[in-house]
């Protein structure tokens, strides 16, 4: 048998953890080699002597050991708190940003600028009638290009001012102050064909219209009545101007006149003005 | 109970089960630490604590298809290696030298037989403590060790050999 296997056997007897088979092997092997028997005892006394070179654990291992149970339990039973409580404060945290932007916004003084508008309505009225309005502007708002208002001829002296006049009466005065001129400048044929777009008193556009049509022979003051043709609501001016334009014969007018003749609201006297100029332009 | 039932009650959170278990290794790893340690009682208790503590706080990772006898020894075998290397770093630190003491001579038989254990080459040390102290068989330190059976035996063999060697030449 060889040294290793006899080794194994003797490591077996001494541990006791021995097959019968085996026990049997190694007495047999002890029978023939009583040196090997006395060294396996001699060793078997060496391993039992280790029992006694055991020792106790200290009471104080067992209290520590305790004290860090009961941490690890109390511990244990934390993990879901430690969870919710996160939940909770994260809850908590956005409740808390609602609640601070609600009351900023509430308590912040808004930055706004009220701005205070006259509007003058062009309306005959027994009285003059101001409209004032409260206008609420954003501090950046600026005015859209529609809202911009249209350019109005300088009024530079009383005369233009009284143009604008609520009275109808000041604005034909004011109508006739531009008739004594002896010759109309720009500014002048400019205002002029505004009021005969936009005044609402049919009497003030008559009283314009009889102002043109001496100088019906200008080519600007022949367009200042083609183009106010079509704005006219009121019979009286319309045949007034159409009469002008048929008098002095411009076919350039034509294409108006027939939007008028078209119109249902064009009272018949003037469509049949219009009727026979054209006809007229035709033989 | 056996250990492993147990050891499945504390991986399901039931930590009352570690007393138990508690009380049944403890004095197995103290003596294995204690002759690892070179007698050290203060350092091996300490050595223990931390093997309960890994062993609650990684009780998830316990696998029951394992016996858990090994298992323990695995934590018990890190906690001694991390010691070991920090004892390195902590001598190395201070600079400290070890004269090869001679046998102390004390009257104590049971020291004489600790001293005579420490004086083993690891492996040999290794091994009769797992045999001896943990109460592993032959197999179980074999498989841990990644070894054959009979390699284990022979170590035990020449182990007490030698422990009984340098016992008569302390004693």
């Amino acid at each position: 048998m060889e040294r290793e296997e006899i080794e194994e056997l003797v490591a077996e007897y001494i541990s006791g953890d021995m097959p019968p088979a085996r026990k049997k092997q190694l007495l047999q092997l002890f029978e023939s080699d009583p040196v090997l028997k006395r060294e396996a005892e001699e060793m078997l006394v060496a391993w039992q002597l280790l029992d006694g070179a055991k020792t106790a654990v200290d009471s104080q291992a067992d209290a520590q050991f305790y004290v860090m149970l009961n941490n690890e339990k109390t511990n244990n039973g934390n993990p879901k708190i430690i969870k919710l409580n996160w939940l909770i404060n994260i809850a908590a945290s956005i409740i808390l940003a609602v609640i601070a932007f609600v009351l900023g916004r509430q308590t912040t003084p808004v930055k706004t600028s009220f701005v205070t508008k006259t509007i003058v309505v062009k309306q005959p009225a027994p009285a003059a009638q101001i409209i004032t309005k409260t206008v609420y502007v954003k501090p950046d708002a600026r005015p859209s290009p529609k809202a911009a208002r249209k350019p109005v001829p300088e009024m530079n002296d009383k005369a233009q001012q009284s143009a604008w006049s609520v009275y109808p009466s000041e604005r034909l005065a004011a109508i006739m102050k531009i008739a004594q001129k002896p010759q109309l400048n720009t500014a002048d044929l400019d205002q002029l064909t505004l009021v005969l777009k936009e005044d609402p008193s049919p009497n003030v556009r008559l009283a314009t219209i009889d102002l043109l049509r001496p100088m019906a022979g200008q080519k600007n003051v022949q367009a200042v009545l083609i183009s106010a043709l079509n704005d006219q609501g009121d019979g009286a001016v319309q045949a007034s101007i159409v009469d002008i334009l048929l008098d002095n014969r411009l076919k350039q007018a034509i294409p108006q006149m027939v939007n008028l003749l078209q119109n249902k609201n064009t009272t018949a006297m003037v469509q049949d003005k219009i009727k026979t100029g054209i006809e007229s332009f035709l033989n | 109970m056996t250990d492993e039932a147990l050891m499945l009650c504390i991986k399901n959170d039931d930590l009352d089960k570690a007393a138990i278990i508690y009380d049944r290794y403890k004095q197995k790893l103290f003596n294995f630490f204690l002759f690892k340690n070179q007698l050290n009682r203060e350092l091996s208790n300490d050595c223990v604590q931390q093997v309960f503590y890994r062993m609650i706080k990684y009780r998830k990772s316990y696998n029951e298809v394992y016996d858990f006898s090994k298992w323990v020894y695995g934590i018990a075998k890190n906690i001694h290696n991390q010691d070991i290397n920090a004892r390195k770093k902590a001598e190395s630190l201070q600079n400290n030298y070890r004269v090869e003491e001679a046998y102390e001579i004390r009257n104590d038989e049971h020291e004489a037989l600790r001293q005579a254990i420490e004086k083993l080459p690891e492996p040999y040390r290794e091994t009769l403590l797992m045999s001896k102290f943990l109460q592993m068989k032959y197999e179980e330190i074999a498989e841990l060790n990644n070894c054959s059976v009979g390699v284990i035996k022979t170590r035990v063999f020449r182990a007490v050999k030698m422990l009984r060697e340098v016992y008569l030449k302390i004693s």
